[in-house]
């Protein structure tokens, strides 16, 4: 099912308007995810999505139904808490088995897909344990189990990862691709962590102060960011920002820019028909597989993964270099140009 | 300190003298009486003032066992019990479950429900002997709105055993109610969530979200509630001024056990008559224990 918000806004009993004019649409079995800074509209966007928050203004479809009046019942999707909200005093079994008791599904029928459900999120050798005995991953599988009971129209997802450890976050986000795909059921997903989205998502919606900042797929995002927050939120380490008037002399940069992100990868060791700037190597670590300098370019420090040792000058690639103006939007640059 | 090492004699004495101040007030308040009180039951020619027993044996239980009286009593006990325990865990627990809806004034509805519970027992007692007065009473003039001719609640025997009920529940709802409401805020608002989600209208999330969710708080109301009405005395002793009802009909164990020591000074008859409560108690909190195993979710 797909969703869409036509100029959806959400402003809160005390007249403080958090989500603004909201207007997109989720494509059809895809798995989306809503990431941002907390207090960036993510979590309530969900909320508006599953029916638990009402829009102020504007119109939500799902499919070509609206259903901007309808509750979360009504609107039947599916959502898997943070906290995972499993019924403590049920077993596995039980918990799953829940939605489609209260819907009158009959006893065999939804034993059986019960059953399958246990199966397709893998723990249905745990049945019969109550929630309490399970560790946070197995949780997390029933959850979704449980919420995949009622075959919803959309599965929605509160931060899931974040009550988990590094390595489990590792294991359920491959988890929760492999179950999207299976069922190919629309799911979003809320995170805060960038690296977690850009793995498994097959778009993203990167929110800030309520406000859409760009949505595209993972690998766009990263490559052609259309704003600075957006550049400085997306990548690992962060993007380098250095002011333009410190670059006017070795790029040819449009006369509006304010500030040059470079990505930590964009700086190599010097290169023909690249642009160059003069730096001194302060610090060159390893950290296992990664490598990361810290160079020195003026007043400036930049970081990169790139460069192995000490070096005096470096190369720019220019698909890692984005300018931005004050106003912190996206500004061409072209690289053909004269230097100055 | 921190070691492994086996404690010594030298230790144990030590660890010893700085319990000894709280087993000899605990031996000497709690399990003095507890003994002497079951062995008081034994005595069957006894001085209590002297504190001489003659004789001792079983006389006292058999005396029991044939008395109407006593019978009349433990029956009443029962009645008691039942007329007011699932009533007063029912009626607290919507109570709770509204105060627990609404924001405004819940403060103040809290309040009053507990008030009783702070109140004196006598001082509330009185009340309610205007209250169920035949001719001036709040409640007949109440019921006589509904067509209800006065009842003499107070001294006709078939409605003394009801007011008295009446007046239990009123009286142990506002701690029942605190208790509840303090289980419904814990429950995670989530679950609610989850379940409105997964289709359940309030009373299926009622049904088996919170039910289940405070079962801890309702077992721990109940066998509280089940042991404090099979002690009733004071309610009993202050509504019906000093007497055990009209035709005895409100006799209860304790009261009979107060009978028999203050009044007819048969120590020992009082003390079995406690042994036999205690007994009665003990069955009804171990089967509450074995059903809670099932039943109560932690």
């Amino acid at each position: 099912m797909n969703v869409r918000f036509e100029h959806v806004t959400l402003t809160y009993n005390n007249g403080v308007e958090v989500l603004h004019d909201m207007d997109f649409e989720l494509p059809d079995g895809e798995l989306i995810a809503l990431l941002g800074p907390s207090g960036g509209g993510k979590s309530t966007t969900l909320n508006l999505v599953s029916g638990l928050l009402r829009a102020t203004t504007g119109k939500i479809f799902f499919g070509d139904d609206e259903v901007t009046e309808k509750d979360a019942l009504q609107r039947g999707v599916g959502m898997v808490f943070q906290n995972y909200a499993l019924y403590p005093h049920m077993t596995v079994l039980e918990n799953i088995v829940f939605p489609m008791k209260m819907a009158k599904v009959a006893k065999d029928v939804r034993n059986e897909r019960a059953r399958a459900l246990a199966k397709l999120v893998r723990v249905d050798d745990q049945l019969n344990k109550k929630p309490g005995a399970l560790s946070g991953g197995q949780q997390q599988r029933v959850a979704i189990a449980r919420a995949l009971a009622k075959n919803p129209s959309v599965l929605l997802l509160d931060e899931p990862l974040s009550n988990l450890d590094a390595r489990l976050r590792v294991e359920m986000r491959e988890e929760i691709r492999r179950i999207q795909q299976a069922t190919g059921v629309t799911t979003i997903f809320v995170t805060h962590d960038q690296s977690e989205a850009m793995h498994v998502a097959d778009k993203i919606m990167v929110l800030n102060d309520g406000v859409i900042q760009q949505f595209d797929s993972p690998q766009s995002l990263y490559q052609n960011p259309q704003n600075q927050f957006v550049a400085r939120f997306i990548g690992e380490p962060v993007i380098n920002e250095v002011p333009a008037t410190a670059l006017r002399e070795h790029l040819v940069l449009p006369a509006t820019a304010v500030t040059v992100g470079i990505r930590p990868e964009a700086i190599k060791s010097p290169v023909m028909d690249a642009p160059v700037l003069p730096v001194t190597a302060e610090r060159i670590q390893a950290f296992g597989r990664d490598r990361q300098a810290t160079l020195r370019f003026g007043d400036y420090r930049l970081v990169t993964t790139e460069i192995i040792e000490a070096v005096d000058q470096v190369s720019l690639d220019k698909t890692g270099v984005y300018a931005f103006n004050a106003a912190g939007e996206r500004l061409p640059i072209d690289w053909d140009g004269k230097r100055v | 300190m921190m070691n492994n090492t086996k404690p010594t004699w030298r230790d144990n004495l030590k660890a010893l003298g700085y319990l000894l101040p709280m087993l000899i007030i605990v031996g000497m308040f709690s399990l003095y009486p507890i003994i002497k009180s079951l062995a008081m039951s034994f005595y069957t020619d006894y001085n209590f003032f002297t504190n001489q027993v003659n004789a001792i044996g079983f006389d006292n239980f058999k005396t029991l066992w044939q008395d109407a009286n006593f019978h009349l009593a433990v029956w009443n006990t029962i009645v008691f019990v039942v007329g007011v325990v699932p009533v007063e865990i029912i009626l607290s627990l919507a109570i709770a479950s509204l105060l627990n809806q609404i924001n405004r004034l819940a403060g103040l509805f809290r309040t009053l429900y507990f008030m009783p519970f702070v109140t004196s027992v006598v001082a509330i007692s009185m009340v309610w002997r205007w209250i169920y007065n035949k001719d001036a009473g709040l409640l007949n003039y109440l019921l006589g709105f509904v067509g209800v001719h006065p009842i003499d609640w107070l001294n006709d025997p078939h409605y003394a055993m009801p007011a008295l009920i009446i007046l239990a529940i009123w009286k142990g709802l506002g701690f029942n109610i605190l208790l509840f409401l303090v289980a419904l805020n814990n429950v995670d608002q989530r679950l609610y969530d989850a379940a409105m989600l997964d289709g359940a209208n309030s009373w299926q999330r009622f049904w088996h979200v919170t039910l289940p969710m405070i079962s801890p708080m309702t077992f721990l109301v109940t066998v509280n509630a089940v042991i404090g009405s099979f002690k009733v005395f004071d309610e009993i002793f202050a509504l019906f001024g000093g007497q055990p009802g009209p035709g005895h009909s409100t006799l209860t164990v304790v009261y009979y056990l107060y009978q028999m020591f203050y009044e007819q000074n048969k120590y020992g008859l009082a003390a079995a008559s406690g042994v036999v409560l205690f007994l009665m108690i003990l069955v009804v909190t171990l089967f509450q224990l074995w059903w809670s195993k099932k039943h109560v979710h932690y």
